[in-house]
């Protein structure tokens, strides 16, 4: 060595279904000389009432009632019977009342899909057949549009036929009520969904595009279920701040290093361990908490195994309940190398513990009456805080919330002066409700501060 | 083949594995695999790419003989995982290319890595490769032409799997993991030995190894350095990587070539970065056993190192510049000694060099480790704290 010194340096899919009446296109009959002329077309002008043409020949839907048509409904007559008339008319009585039950049931399952809510069913079944013992209070309105009997000449021995077309309205709002309070649908939508994942394996690191697979594959699992899955970058920076109020560092979840972005980004994802009182602060962001811990990811004997579990845990009534876990486990040949096949595999075990365990969670939501009691098919529950509220204001606050016919009152809190009530509609919407409510009655609560994937407001004249 | 049942099923084909426990890679093994995958598909298989997407895999067990390769296949039921069918060929020598045995450094170092791989396999790991060093002792840790060269290849193979980020020396980032490797000569055959270790509580989380012929290693390429006995004399107790440190007093060193191989005129720069304030020596080792200072580069100074901040020595902003000669070649080293309080060497012969323009000592390694660390009247104990070897080539 030389050493030599240098100078320093210093999908939603719509479907639209368009119905076209069938054309008829006449064709242009060249050789004239083998088939027959027709007799020409008698042609005469038509003057009909255009009002008449518009008007609809039964009711529309709306979003309130179901409408279902039924067009030329046949059923034999029993010939059997002496009074031709009073067969006749059990034919068409029969029809309608088969029809009345149709609809009934197309209804339901109306209802069903416009809640995109999954069914149990069996469950389904059970409840509609209840509901449909009293079919008459759902329907609203209905009417026979056509009745028409065929009749046969001479002495056929084929019976008669009676042709109905009929149209029923049916109250969906009612019917809604009834299948969801009864267990028919469970009202998943309204469950906040949140997923963490937990990386168990010992003395393994993680690897992020297995995380990422999984943790996409549940939350759309669920959403596909017709839960609400709050997505972590939703919430992202409301944890930063948090992190930061803990005197945590945020440094690393913001990271150059993608390694090391990733890790902190996991870390922070996982709320009840992330942060002090970390469960009461994942009930403010969700309802419904499904955590997926990988127990195994291993190469043995030139084999790759995959084990993971799952838990769904509700937040009811100030804490927070296990419903269900499943679990599920997959070795397949180990390929060199291949982070694909890990991937696939990882994809493979993920499907099959959130196909197990999302029946198992809406099961449990559907058996929890308490909830069914409580809330109304769209409603959300939140809090309104007042701060530096004197006693004798939030109890006016109190009063008049009460009062309130836009939501459901469910109480207050004089301590956090707190008031808890269930709404349906967006949070900012509620804000602005509560602000105008109030000020209407002299009341200046200040303006609400909120952020939209919370169920919190709090005013202050700050 | 003729014993597996034949029917329309969709199989995956794996790699046939060596059926006994040394788990060895032999190239010859793919181009039987791929004549299996034709085979297969003539015996009315659709052949998957995915073991994911199959209905049944078809296994293969390898084992070599002396004068032919044996080979023991399964079809295998991929749920229930049954044996469907199964047979064994037996394929004589004179039957194969003449080279069906060969295998090569780098096929030694893809051995490896599918074994460090298989144990660590859904990770994703940021990972240093630190120093490879071996002898003919367990304890001896030369760098020779052959570590410089496999610590290359096992650094391609590492490298291109996806369980690893190999990191460059040096780097701040997120470094949680280091590998090293260990060579032995026994007689005819080389064991090497390869581990990752998680920096910090210096645990090993995986090891692999492989037994091969001295005869795979190709001629010119030195097994030990050519001053195998001066190199002897300067070793010691410290480890010579980057995160194996003792006690508090840590430091990481590293030089400007990846490869740690050098040549006549090639510019070197030490780095080092402390883990904690400390004071600082740091010798570089020749060929011969002559030992410089190098760091403090003038008499007087400290030698006062502050975490975290990175100290180059002969580095740009240095003022001073150091240059690999050819005068000395083999292993060469640069040794960092540390302590938390100022260290006093005035006790240490010294002798400035006016042509190399350096100070460099009068005795031996064990002389200046022996002056340093006796020091019993200093309040804080100078250890050897951290060290990288190189190798200087003609």
């Amino acid at each position: 060595m030389k050493y030599l010194a240098k100078g320093s340096l210093i999908v939603t899919t719509m479907v639209a279904v368009l119905a076209f009446p069938p054309i008829t296109l006449a064709g242009n009959h060249d050789d004239e000389t083998e088939s027959p002329k027709p007799p020409p077309p008698k042609i005469q002008t038509l003057n009909l009432n255009q009002d008449e043409l518009l008007s609809p020949t039964q009711p529309n839907s709306s979003d309130d009632e179901y409408l279902a048509v039924y067009e030329n409904i046949r059923s034999e007559v029993d010939n059997t019977v002496s009074d031709k008339d009073k067969a006749r008319k059990d034919a068409v009585r029969s029809i309608i009342v088969d029809l009345k039950q149709r609809a009934f049931r197309e209804a339901a399952k109306k209802v069903n899909q416009e809640v995109a809510q999954p069914m149990d069913l069996t469950q389904f079944n059970q409840v509609v057949n209840r509901a449909s013992n009293n079919y008459l209070r759902f329907i609203n309105e209905w009417k026979i549009t056509k009745q028409l009997v065929e009749t046969q000449t001479g002495s056929s021995s084929t019976p008669e036929v009676v042709q109905v077309s009929a149209f029923f309205k049916i109250d969906k709002v009612a019917l809604r009520k009834i299948l969801i309070s009864e267990g028919g649908i469970t009202a998943v939508a309204k469950y906040r969904t949140y997923v963490e994942l937990f990386w168990n394996v010992q003395d393994k690191d993680i690897h992020p595009e297995v995380i990422a697979t999984i943790i996409g594959n549940v939350e759309d699992q669920f959403r596909q279920a017709g839960y609400e899955v709050i997505e972590f970058e939703q919430i992202k920076g409301d944890l930063v701040e948090l992190l930061k109020k803990q005197g945590k560092n945020d440094t690393d979840v913001y990271a150059k290093d993608e390694l090391k972005r990733f890790k902190a980004n996991l870390e922070l994802r996982n709320i009840d361990k992330s942060f002090v009182n970390g469960k009461r602060i994942l009930a403010d962001y969700a309802d419904l908490l499904i955590g997926v811990t990988v127990n195994i990811v291993e190469v043995q004997n030139n084999e790759l195994t995959v084990k993971m579990t799952s838990n769904a845990t509700l937040f009811e009534q100030g804490q927070w309940l296990k419903l269900a876990s499943s679990d599920d486990v997959k070795t397949v040949p180990h390929v060199r190398g291949s982070t694909a096949n890990l991937v696939a595999v990882a994809k493979q075990v993920t499907l099959a513990i959130s196909k197990d365990l999302e029946p198992k969670v809406r099961k449990q939501l559907g058996q929890r009456k308490s909830v069914a009691k409580t809330k109304r098919s769209q409603e959300r529950d939140f809090s309104l805080i007042f701060k530096k509220i004197d006693k004798g204001t939030f109890n006016k606050i109190k009063t008049r919330l009460s009062k309130g016919s836009k939501w459901q009152y469910n109480g207050a809190d004089f301590k956090t002066r707190g008031i808890h009530l269930a709404y349906e509609g967006s949070i900012d919407a509620l804000s602005d409700l509560i602000q105008i409510y109030l000020e209407g009655a002299g009341i200046t609560p200040g303006i609400g501060e909120y952020s939209g994937s919370r169920n919190r407001i709090i005013f202050s004249n700050d | 083949m003729r014993s597996l049942p034949s029917q329309n099923l969709e199989v995956y084909v794996r790699e046939p594995v060596d059926a006994s426990r040394e788990g060895s890679y032999y190239p010859f093994l793919r181009h039987v695999q791929e004549v299996l995958i034709h085979k297969a598909q003539n015996n009315g298989y659709t052949v998957v790419n995915s073991p994911t997407n199959a209905k049944a895999y078809l296994e293969t067990q390898f084992r070599i003989g002396k004068q032919s390769l044996q080979l023991f296949l399964s079809l295998k039921d991929a749920d229930s995982r049954n044996t469907i069918g199964s047979a064994t060929v037996e394929l004589a020598s004179s039957a194969l290319p003449i080279d069906w045995k060969d295998r090569t450094l780098k096929d030694i170092a893809f051995e490896l890595a599918t074994k460090l791989d298989e144990q660590l396999f859904g990770q994703k790991l940021s990972i240093l490769i630190d120093e490879f060093s071996g002898g003919k002792a367990k304890t001896d840790s030369f760098v020779s032409d052959f570590s410089i060269l496999m610590r290359g290849y096992i650094r391609e193979e590492v490298g291109s799997l996806d369980t690893f980020r190999i990191l460059i020396e040096g780097s701040t980032s997120a470094q949680q993991y280091s590998l090293q490797g260990h060579y032995q000569v026994l007689g005819n055959e080389v064991f090497l030995r390869l581990k990752v270790i998680k920096v910090g509580s210096n645990h090993a989380i995986a090891n692999a190894s492989s037994r091969f012929s001295l005869g795979t290693v190709p001629s010119g390429v030195g097994m030990f350095p050519p001053n195998e006995i001066q190199a002897k004399e300067s070793t010691d107790e410290i480890k010579s990587d980057a995160i194996s440190k003792t006690t508090a007093q840590t430091v990481t060193v590293w030089v400007n070539h990846d490869d740690r191989n050098y040549r006549d005129g090639d510019p070197l720069t030490v780095s080092l970065r402390p883990d904690t304030d400390l004071y600082v020596r740091v010798y570089y080792v020749q060929s011969d056993g002559v030992i410089c200072q190098i760091m403090p580069s003038r008499s007087g100074e400290a030698g006062y190192i502050r975490k975290g901040y990175v100290y180059e020595i002969g580095g740009a902003q240095d003022d001073v510049e150091l240059i690999i000669s050819d005068e000395t070649v083999g292993q060469e080293s640069i040794k960092v000694f540390a302590s938390r309080g100022p260290i006093d060497d005035n006790n240490l012969p010294k002798r400035f060099i006016s042509g190399a323009n350096v100070s460099c000592l009068e005795d031996n390694y064990q002389k200046l480790v022996e002056t340093l660390t006796r020091a019993l009247k200093m309040k804080y104990r100078v250890r050897p704290a951290s060290e990288v070897k190189i190798l200087v080539r003609r």
